[in-house]
């Protein structure tokens, strides 16, 4: 609800500090915008699940190629308790594409972040089984579909 | 022993009359605005080329006849949205309700 | 412990997309399950970013049959969201009354499908002679009836007139009361009953850790609904509750449908009542008026649907378009529901959850030669879960 915007923003802030990168409420999409430095997505993820007492849904994990040098994926991220829809964002630079896997702390991500991996050639360190979800096994190596590139 | 509880809608079922339509020999009627075959008017096409560009499927190309542009579909590649009888600007493509577009060759299906 | 595989798919009776299947069985009980997906996988979000944003509303329609009215509707309200375009009223309340025509249709389509698996084939053809009336009712109002075509950025194309209205109402009526005799016959029926009730049990608080959307979670006890939470179209001046059952097992999914089915009704009932006045679209700019994202979240009849486009400024083509689908989020959880149950579960499992694989499988490259499908490996998805 609307109402509990500015409690979010301020336990984001106090607890990830210089982590979180910018944040704001954006009422025309009824979401909570947050980026984070990628070093500690997984501490703002697990801090999401603290604030709804373990009713979080894991919507998406979205990945974009912004074209220049950087890539950004997009956590999205639904509060049971809270009602308010988080899109937790990060950017990662093209020639160092890795980011720790969220699956411990919501298994949900399992398939998403192979989906990310497949197309983008985002690695998730510490995924149990990063492999191919769509693509053919006689796909080549190293090809990856949604880069623009 | 209970009966099962759609005895009663089967037994009346057996004495309606059957819903199947026997096509071919006897059609259903299609609603007023059914998106069937087009119809082109060509007295009222300008030639402005609005429809090839918006056709979702590139069904749609522009011929050049004398010395006017005319559209040509292709019904191969429709799949009859019929955006481009609404970003029409003059209502030259309208919509018929003909559905029965099988053919024998692809050159049948190139609509003028 | 001797354990069998067994294959299921991609072709099979049993299934209406396809999929594979590997089922590690111990005499009658499965013991562990691996999917893979991938058959249906046609490069649509790559082929969405290389048309503009009119023609790629008809490509996200086309990507499920069943559900093509909320792909297009997911569609314009996320590029609208992009582009930052109001909609008219009466064109949000008519986008209400054909999405929900189509979240009968499909219900009345998966309800059937499970009584045919379950041997009922009285009861499925009953429901699909009911989702004919329903088929009807879209032809008259946007002109075909399964592809509708309906939305466009903006609003709708076309207006309703009294003569629809009351015909809607006529056909709506009788049907009322033909769906709640079936909601007793499924309630009822000791067929039903022993083919459903405990089977495919998972947890709320698994289906909530596992991600899964829709019916499926709703049926666990997971008070979930987009139609809820974030209302979108008319559904924040038409409130709606979402219906839950606790029980978490197959029957308790198939119930969601029926009174889903019935709560639609009084839905579409209560929009034409309060119809508002005015115009049904806006005109809107060809290319993106401004560098910005705009993302989508409806309530398919599968579950959540989210469109997630990323618009530049001057383009008139999406930069990226993401689409997540229902069935794609609900696979880890069917993937736990199918361990410890017997082999003839399988089919009343899967369709539980009401399974699209043409939408789950949307992504990546037109490219290239992807014909070639040798599926030469298995591979362990969900092996982790074995707590």
């Amino acid at each position: 609800m609307v109402e509990e915007y500015p409690k979010l923003a301020e336990t984001l802030k106090n607890e990830l500090k210089e982590a979180l990168l910018g944040y704001e409420h954006i009422a025309e999409k009824k979401a909570f915008v947050a980026l984070v430095d990628r070093g500690s997505l997984i501490k703002a993820l697990e801090l999401l699940n603290k604030i709804s007492g373990g009713e979080v849904h894991l919507t998406s994990i979205n990945g974009a190629d912004l074209g220049e040098r950087e890539m950004e994926l997009t956590y999205f991220i639904w509060l049971l308790p809270q009602k308010i829809r988080v899109l937790v964002k990060t950017r990662l630079p093209k020639d160092d594409l890795k980011i720790q896997s969220a699956v411990k702390v919501m298994p949900a991500a399992i398939l998403y972040e192979r989906e990310v991996h497949e197309m983008l050639g985002v690695v998730f360190e510490g995924h149990p089984r990063l492999e191919r979800l769509f693509l053919p096994e006689d796909w080549p190596e190293g090809v990856y579909p949604l880069r623009r590139d | 022993m209970r009966l099962p509880s759609l005895l009663k809608e089967v037994w009346s079922n057996l004495f309606k009359k059957p819903v199947t339509v026997k096509y071919p020999f006897k059609r259903l009627p299609v609603s007023p605005i059914y998106r069937g075959k087009h119809e082109i008017l060509r007295d009222r096409c300008t030639g402005c080329g609005l429809c090839a560009k918006i056709c979702p499927a590139f069904a749609i190309t522009m011929e050049t006849i004398g010395d006017k542009v005319f559209p040509i579909i292709d019904l191969g590649k429709c799949i009859f949205c019929y955006q481009c009888e609404d970003v029409c600007p003059r209502g030259a493509i309208r919509r018929g309700k003909d559905f029965e577009l099988a053919s024998w060759s692809r050159g049948d299906l190139i609509l003028r | 412990m001797s354990a069998i595989d067994l294959i299921i798919g991609p072709v099979h009776p049993a299934l209406h997309e396809p999929e594979r299947f590997v089922f590690k069985i111990d005499g009658e009980v499965v013991v562990d399950v691996e999917p893979r997906i991938g058959f249906v996988h046609r490069g649509i979000e790559k082929a969405l970013s290389e048309r503009t944003f009119v023609q790629d509303i008809y490509l996200a329609e086309r990507i499920c049959g069943i559900c093509n009215v909320v792909h297009t509707l997911t569609a314009v309200q996320a590029i609208e969201n992009a582009f930052g375009i109001e909609v008219p009223r009466r064109a949000r309340y008519l986008r209400t009354i054909v999405h929900e025509l189509n979240r009968m249709h499909s219900h009345l389509l998966i309800l059937g499908v499970a009584c045919e698996l379950m041997g009922f084939d009285t009861l499925f053809m009953l429901f699909w002679r009911d989702r004919e009336v329903v088929m009807d009712l879209v032809e008259i109002i946007t002109g075909n009836r399964v592809m509708s075509a309906y939305n466009i950025i903006g609003g709708v194309r076309r207006n309703i007139s009294d003569f629809e209205i009351s015909e809607i109402k006529k056909a709506l009526g009788s049907m009322a009361e033909r769906l709640k005799h079936y909601k007793k016959v499924f309630m009822e029926d000791p067929t039903v009953r022993a083919r459903c009730v405990n089977v495919g049990y998972l947890s709320r608080a698994r289906t909530l850790a596992l991600g899964a959307v829709g019916p499926t979670a709703r049926g666990s006890g997971v008070e979930i609904d987009v139609r809820a939470e974030e209302p979108y179209a008319a559904f924040d001046e038409v409130p709606y509750t979402a219906v839950v059952y606790n029980e978490g097992d197959s029957w308790a999914r198939l119930m969601v449908r029926i009174d889903e089915t019935l709560e639609s009704i009084k839905i579409i009932e209560q929009c034409l009542d309060r119809m508002p006045s005015g115009p049904v679209k806006v005109p809107v700019p060809e290319a993106a008026p401004r560098t910005a994202e705009g993302f989508s979240v409806t309530e398919a009849p599968r579950g959540e649907l989210l469109h997630h486009v990323y618009a530049k400024e001057g383009e008139d083509k999406p930069i990226r378009y993401r689409v997540r689908t229902p069935t794609y989020a609900n696979i880890p959880a069917v993937c736990e529901m199918l361990k410890g149950g017997y082999i003839a579960d399988i089919p009343v499992t899967l369709v539980s959850i009401d399974p699209c694989f043409s939408c789950t499988d949307r992504v990546a490259l037109v490219d290239v030669n992807s014909g070639e499908k040798r599926v030469v490996d298995i591979f362990t998805l969900m092996r982790r879960y074995r707590k």
